[in-house]
């Protein structure tokens, strides 16, 4: 049935998202309401509700993508981080040396905890039947995590580029849908000619503020003793000026970065990918949906957040090197059961993703 | 009755288009759409159903890793649905109710941080032991005396004179018929420089006076006024309230946290912090009055504590700002309500005293 020829020109095919901002507020402010009354226990569920509702309306080639973590795993898990968290407080108030003894077990224990996350994350995720899964092993991640943040630090900032290729090859490289590997190579040329653009429009664009500050005289006015309210907002909108052009920097790079790196993804050898986010559009996106955010004090959150994962889907495509359908025919399910899969720490941010 | 779906077998991608009944009460049947081959069945109690979120495919779990995932929300949960399952997707769903629930919403977080968090933080005061709040002093003091805390070298004369004068007002407090038996008190001395003129006092009873102070206040008076504040703190356990108060919120963070987006956690801890400032000033003005009450009872001129704090406020020009984002209340407003304390208390003393 299946006999199109290898050298056609593969048809792209484009995620797509579904959802909609009147569904999403719903779910999404019921999950505040229950969270709330139930002082914080429902929102195992709500967390579940949240990712089984941004999953299943995503999809590619016609199939959604389904979210499968259980809502207890991830109470127990809470429960567990609280615990600890509380226990060591208690520790380091009541004898501080010993909070130094513990932290390098925590040191040590950090990577294997990120791994396991990750692949939880992974493994509960879902297309077409088959999860996907992540590769745990404690070096590299070891290194990705403690590592490779210091090119940065030690090259003065110039070396961001190298750190964000490894990590995002790390990332992506360890991932496998099924048994199948993604592997990744970025080209760092490309990574330093983004980095450079930016680099050079940050630079103009922080001297052009601090120059207008210093001319307007507002610094000095901030800095005269009598403090009162007003100079307090002053102060705050200085600082927020440089932290949201900071904020729109960073958006470009990340942006940038994605498109960069999803460039060289492939998977089993054969499928590529494609991310074609623009980024002027994606920081318009991410700047206005905070102005409406704040505006109505919080209650567009859904719609700001269905309209940016809208426009993330429909900017990334995947390249089939072939038949989809026979591919996922061959796909395997990797071993392991979820429910063995305990460890899920949230709020883990390690420079990935979107 | 039958809804129309995918069966997929375990591990594998390839979908099988199928159609989904139910026999009685508790066999599930699987049949192939078009030819009607049979494809497999289950107990109603082995399948596992994905809860309903707005309109996006359930997926029924079969024993043995297969599965059957379909579109149709309303048949399947025709099919396999309870009641109780509906409740969540019935609030869910858009429409005027959501005003009422974001209503409730907002009401519950304000009273949440308005009036449990303050409950539960006076309820875990009260529940922690005398030793745990000790525990809890002793790590901070050993830990400040490793970093910004070095040995006092004001005139040990005076460092003695104070002590004497500090164990009487430590007597004259344990007289009251409110006074916290089980409060150690101690009083300490130190240098820090860094710190700068101030007191502290630690759960439990330990407190602290630095060099600095001493310098500033070169009577002994307004000295122990300022002790009797800081006893007043130890009376009510401000040190443990805070410490719960801000763990407590930092807990709501988390768990509320998730539910918004970044920006909204952001505004939250802003909020937080701001309501630990709030929370701070008035256990300063909670220790003022009080304070004045302990100092009467023993004998000390409570305007000693005016003087001390003109005496801080003219030391540190442009400190005093009495705002939002301040961690006690400014010099005026405490100087005010510290002399309508003491007034009340002369009041109070004048009445007793023609008896």
């Amino acid at each position: 049935m299946d006999t199109q020829t290898p050298a056609e020109q593969p048809q792209a095919l484009p995620f797509t998202f579904h959802g909609k901002a009147g569904e999403f507020f719903g779910i999404w402010i019921v999950n505040l309401l229950l969270s709330v009354v139930t002082l914080g226990v429902y929102s195992a569920w709500a967390k579940v509700r949240t990712n089984r509702y941004f999953y299943g309306s995503t999809r590619l080639d016609g199939d959604a993508f389904s979210y499968h973590a259980r809502p207890l795993q991830i109470l127990i898990a809470r429960i567990i981080v609280v615990s600890v968290l509380i226990i060591f407080n208690l520790v380091i108030s009541i004898e501080p040396m010993i909070g130094l003894a513990v932290l390098p077990v925590f040191f040590f224990l950090f990577p294997w905890l990120i791994g396991r996350s990750l692949r939880f994350q992974a493994r509960v995720s879902r297309w077409r039947g088959i999860s996907f899964d992540f590769d745990t092993a404690y070096w590299p991640t070891f290194v990705t995590i403690y590592i490779v943040p210091l090119i940065t630090i030690f090259s003065f900032g110039l070396g961001a580029p190298v750190a964000t290729k490894l990590t995002w090859e790390w990332y992506l490289g360890r991932h496998s849908f099924g048994d199948r590997p993604f592997t990744s190579e970025i080209s760092l040329g490309k990574l330093y000619g983004l980095f450079g653009v930016l680099f050079v429009v940050g630079f103009l664009a922080f001297g052009g503020l601090a120059l207008v500050l210093a001319v307007s005289g507002i610094v000095d006015r901030l800095s005269a003793s009598a403090a009162g309210d007003f100079a307090a907002f002053g102060a705050l909108l200085v600082i927020y000026s440089f932290v949201i052009l900071l904020a729109i920097l960073q958006l470009v790079w990340t942006a940038g970065v994605r498109n960069i790196a999803f460039e060289t993804l492939v998977l089993d050898g054969k499928h590529h990918f494609r991310s074609t986010i623009s980024k002027r559009r994606y920081a318009w996106i991410v700047v206005s949906n905070l102005i409406v955010t704040v505006l109505t004090f919080g209650l567009m959150t859904p719609w700001a957040a269905v309209r940016l994962a809208r426009y993330i889907a429909s900017a990334t495509a995947v390249l089939p090197g072939g038949p989809l359908d026979d591919f996922v025919q061959d796909v395997k399910e990797t071993s392991g059961v979820i429910g063995e899969e305990y460890v899920d720490l949230e709020g883990i941010d390690i420079g990935v993703g979107l | 009755m039958a809804v129309l779906g995918k069966f997929r077998r375990d591990g594998e991608a390839r979908a099988t288009p199928a159609f989904l009944s139910r026999d009685g009460k508790l066999l599930l049947l699987l049949h192939r759409e078009g030819t009607g081959e049979f494809l497999a069945d289950a107990e109603r109690r082995d399948i596992d159903l994905s809860p309903r979120i707005a309109s996006i495919p359930r997926q029924v779990s079969l024993p043995g890793g297969w599965s059957f995932e379909t579109e149709d929300n309303d048949g399947i949960d025709a099919l396999l649905g309870r009641p109780h399952d509906r409740l969540v997707p019935a609030l869910e769903r858009f429409g005027p109710h959501l005003v009422v629930v974001a209503v409730i919403s907002v009401m519950a977080i304000v009273g949440l941080v308005r009036f449990g968090l303050p409950a539960a933080t006076d309820a875990a005061v009260n529940a922690t032991p005398p030793a745990v709040e000790k525990a809890i002093a002793q790590g901070s003091l050993a830990s400040l005396d490793r970093t910004l805390f070095k040995p006092s070298d004001h005139d040990p004369a005076r460092r003695a004179a104070i002590e004497a004068r500090f164990a009487q007002l430590v007597d004259a407090y344990r007289a009251r018929s409110d006074a916290r038996g089980e409060a150690d008190f101690r009083l300490l001395f130190r240098d820090a420089p860094f710190v700068g003129p101030n007191a502290f006092a630690f759960p439990g009873g330990t407190i602290v006076i630095t060099d600095d102070l001493l310098d500033l206040l070169p009577e002994d008076g307004p000295v122990l006024a300022v002790l009797s504040h800081e006893i007043a703190h130890v009376h009510h356990r401000h040190g443990l309230n805070s410490l719960y108060r801000s763990a407590g919120i930092g807990a709501l963070i988390l768990f509320l946290g998730g539910e918004a987006s970044q920006l909204a956690e952001e505004l939250v801890v802003q909020g937080a912090v701001l309501s630990n400032l709030a929370a701070s000033r008035s256990m300063e003005a909670e220790a003022d009055l009080t304070g004045v009450a302990i100092a009467v009872g023993a004998g000390i001129e409570p305007e000693g504590l005016v003087t001390a704090l003109a005496a801080l406020n003219a030391d540190c020009p442009g400190c005093d700002d009495a705002s939002w984002s301040s961690s006690h209340p400014s010099f005026a407003k405490r100087r005010n309500a510290i002399r309508d304390a003491i007034k009340r208390s002369g009041e109070v003393r004048s009445v007793t005293s023609e008896r």
